[in-house]
């Protein structure tokens, strides 16, 4: 598994181990870290008011 | 394994065209300073990369303007790559940046050439190791290729960063409602329910009935009345203190029985039947006075019967007439001037009056007197309107009218000024009244004060939220990703550490480690042993030479971990602080280390050139090293390159040649080295001379004499009889007896066994045990060690 994989990966794992959030909610950033660049501040701003939102 | 066979340039920094040749094997490039070496490597970066790093970033230098040839067009500009293959594999990048079709075979390599970090630079050394740790994470960042999740993880701190100042932006908000709230209440309170309890207590300690909530609009309506009335009270108050205003205004003296005598007694002087006339007279001779000529001519036709008459005369008797009338005019002016005077000041009361009645019909205790005001308004009016040209009016003033008009207003005030204030010691607050108002204002703004701190901290729960979500979301990225690096720089340091000893064996410096620092986003930090204290930063106790070689392992470690398909390494002048000792380790560690790859080493260094092919050669790896030199550059032509031979390879060649002269003069410099540098290695005893410009004569006796004290092995038995070998060449024992004969007497086999013995005598002087030649003195054993990376058994030879 190359770096960035592996940083990905113990990252769901470390963000899913807070109970703050949703998994789906993980996948979705994940994906968007893996896509490299689709993640500006004001979506992962979006992201965690659509979370929340939806969620709490 | 890829390798490049040729390098085509054209047009590109300091080449106009040149082919370098490498043949798929390691490339050592001597050149001097300014002729062209940098513009081969420039060239390879151009060409895997479509860019040259150092052109790039600085005010006025750009690839564009500076990367072609200063005489050349940008389009003149190209770099072809020819591969090894069994099939001719060549591609290209032309001025414009565009690449030629890269083949399959070729496309991983590419791709990892791409990030150019096959190509280390003298200055990229100690440019990396004096970085700040996030300058050099940066740097080690593009052989690791995190560069897009450190663009992520700086808009994920972003985003965090935004939603902490949401949090602290709505904290001073909450907290100026609380300081708002305590200076209300009296004491300081830190919630709205806290506030809610303290409001109760004062409304309490009033006898008021508490309040459920500071929604509860209802449960304080007594309080609420009784502050209604103190209210209203405070209106009338305020209503009657106005009427009294008015009142002070219209009590004033208006004299009116004196004024209007005054000017009846005028009226009576000007009698308006005789006056008429006068006046119309008057007014007369004013104009005849204007047509008369009163100077120059004394006698003029009359204007009305054209008979002559004496205009002088007639003048003075107008005049005359006008004079006699003065005081009837005086008069009439006099009775203007006061009966205006008078009619101003009713005015005045008048309008006074209005203003009265309207504030009398807001009391309504007092309807009758806002009626009597108005009626006494419209009578002052009545006497204004006489008032008025008075002058011209024959009926006397009647002074009982404005007598009596005064009478009844004076009546007037004192009975509204004494019923206003009757009410106003009527509407005075009572001591309650006036705390149930403050208390009204305090429950009013603190519940004002407590909505808003309700809203604030409803907002602030959401932000908190926001924030928290945040927090993790960067936090738990920035924890992934140093685990991950922080593995990365784990696994290399062995490499690190390993490579950096074997460079300094005897430096006490130790345990080389690269560490991300947890409180930053991105940082690596080094850290070394120092003399016993750990953890130091090498800059404190490292010169300028380690610090090179502590950047060129990093660079080594991470090139071999991560360039993956691309195994060529280019170093580009590297070595130019290190010394000589520690630049033969470094050979050996490219040599030991970097067996599969292909090496392009640059240097103007012929020494250091020297040391790599020596070090090659004692590896066995010499076939596979081409050795190039660039003998000189101009600007029109460029760098000229030729193969590069050794002073060995040299005069192996003048052997072959019979080139006799050439062996005799470049051999002895040739044996001299030897001989010097295997009485270094063996510490024989030469007395001190400056420049160590030692004769062969002087130097050979004192090796033999210092082998005499080694002890016996077959090391020392070769190498003496290699000496006794040479002692017994003629060419060799005239340099001996310090005869100075002609080489060119020598015979061509007589030159070519000196030669032969020379060399087996260099031959000799190599490790028994792994055969090379990097055998040094160690005073601490007095013996001949090896010095070689892995020898099994480096100590050769004890002394006695």
């Amino acid at each position: 598994m190359d770096i960035k994989s592996a940083i990905v990966r113990e990252y769901a794992e470390t963000l899913l181990a807070t109970n703050l959030c949703t998994p789906d909610f993980i996948k979705c950033l994940c994906e968007l870290i893996k896509a490299g660049d689709g993640l500006s501040k004001e979506k992962v701003l979006s992201l965690v008011e659509e979370e929340l939102r939806d969620h709490h | 394994m890829t390798t490049i066979d040729q390098v085509d340039v054209q047009s590109l920094r300091g080449i106009t065209s040149s082919t370098l040749a490498l043949n798929g094997k390691w490339l050592f490039l001597l050149g001097e300073n300014g002729t062209g070496k940098s513009s081969f490597i420039d060239a390879l970066e151009f060409f895997f990369t479509g860019s040259v790093a150092h052109l790039q970033g600085i005010q006025s230098i750009s690839v564009g303007k500076h990367l072609h040839h200063v005489d050349r067009e940008a389009e003149d500009m190209s770099v072809a790559v020819r591969f090894s293959g069994s099939v001719l594999r060549e591609v290209s990048r032309n001025g414009s940046g565009v690449l030629s079709s890269v083949p399959a075979q070729l496309s991983d390599y590419f791709a990892s050439a791409a990030l150019g970090t096959f190509i280390l630079r003298r200055d990229q050394l100690l440019r990396f190791v004096c970085s700040q740790p996030a300058d050099r994470f940066r740097a080690l960042d593009a052989f690791i290729g995190l560069e897009s999740l450190d663009d992520i993880e700086l808009n994920m701190k972003r985003a965090r960063d935004e939603a902490q100042g949401r949090v602290s932006g709505l904290e001073r908000e909450r907290s100026d409602s609380l300081d708002r709230l305590a200076a209300r209440l009296g004491v300081p309170v830190s919630s709205e329910q806290e506030a809610l309890v303290r409001m109760n207590d004062i409304l309490e300690k009033a006898g008021v009935s508490t309040i459920r909530s500071f929604d509860d609009e209802n449960a304080a309506d007594g309080l609420r009345l009784q502050v209604k009335k103190a209210a209203l009270k405070d209106k009338g108050s305020g209503l009657n203190l106005n009427i009294l205003a008015r009142l002070s205004a219209l009590s004033s003296s208006l004299d009116l029985d004196t004024k209007i005598a005054e000017i009846v007694t005028v009226q009576r002087r000007h009698s308006t039947s005789k006056k008429e006339e006068k006046s119309r007279l008057v007014a007369l001779f004013n104009s005849a006075r204007l047509l008369i000529p009163g100077e120059a001519a004394a006698v003029v036709p009359c204007p009305l019967c054209g008979q002559d008459i004496d205009s002088r005369q007639l003048l003075d008797r107008i005049n005359k007439y006008l004079n006699d009338n003065a005081a009837w005019t005086s008069d009439a002016q006099d009775l203007r001037v006061k009966s205006e005077a008078v009619c101003e000041l009713l005015k005045t009361q008048s309008t006074r009056l209005q203003e009265l009645a309207v504030l009398l019909d807001e009391e309504p205790q007092s309807a009758q007197a806002a009626d009597e005001a108005r009626q006494l308004m419209r009578r002052i009016q009545e006497l204004q309107r006489l008032l008025v040209n008075v002058e011209h009016v024959d009926k006397l003033l009647n002074r009982r009218d404005f007598i009596e008009v005064e009478g009844l207003l004076s009546a007037l005030c004192r009975e509204v000024q004494t019923a206003a204030k009757g009410r106003m010691e009527h509407l005075a607050l009572s001591p309650e009244d006036e705390s149930a108002k403050e208390l009204e204002r305090v429950l009013t703004t603190v519940g004002l004060y407590a909505k808003q701190l309700k809203e604030t901290d409803a907002r602030l729960a959401i932000a908190r939220a926001r924030l928290q979500l945040s927090d993790a979301v960067y936090e738990c990225f920035k924890s992934a990703k140093q685990k991950e690096v922080q593995g990365v720089f784990d696994r290399l340091q062995n490499h690190v550490s390993d490579w950096y000893a074997c460079l300094h064996p005897d430096d006490e410096h130790r345990n080389v480690r690269l560490g991300i620092d947890l409180g930053q986003r991105a940082s690596a930090k080094l850290y070394v042993d120092s003399f016993g204290q750990t953890n130091q930063d090498p800059r404190a106790y490292s010169s300028e030479g380690h610090l090179d070689s502590l950047g060129l392992v990093i660079f080594l470690a991470f090139a071999k971990e991560f360039q993956g398909s691309c195994t060529l390494l280019v170093l580009d002048d590297v070595v130019s602080s290190v010394d000589a000792q520690h630049r033969q380790r470094i050979c050996d560690l490219l040599i030991d280390e970097f067996p599969g790859w292909q090496l392009v080493i640059t240097t103007h260094d012929r020494i250091w050139f020297e040391e790599l092919w020596r070090s090659a050669v004692a590896h066995n790896i010499g076939a596979n090293i081409r050795k190039t030199r660039i003998v000189r550059w101009s600007r029109s032509v460029g760098p000229v390159l030729e193969p590069y031979l050794s002073l060995r390879e040299r005069i192996d060649r003048f052997v072959e040649e019979g080139d006799s002269d050439s062996v005799g003069s470049q051999g002895r410099t040739y044996l001299e080295s030897l001989l010097k540098e295997l009485c270094a290695g063996t510490a024989a005893s030469l007395r001190y001379r400056e420049g160590a410009d030692y004769t062969v004569g002087e130097l050979l006796p004192a090796l033999e004499s210092r082998l005499g004290r080694m002890d016996s092995c077959a090391f020392k038995t070769l190498l003496l009889q290699r000496i006794s070998e040479l002692r017994a060449i003629s060419f060799v024992a005239n340099m001996l007896s310090h005869d100075a004969q002609s080489q060119g007497a020598l015979s061509s086999s007589e030159i070519a066994s000196f030669w032969s013995a020379v060399t087996a005598l260099h031959d000799a002087y190599a490790c028994p045990a792994c055969g090379k030649n990097q055998l040094a003195f160690d005073e601490t054993v007095s013996a001949v060690v090896c010095r070689a990376r892995g020898c099994e058994q480096p100590l050769v030879a004890r002394f006695r």
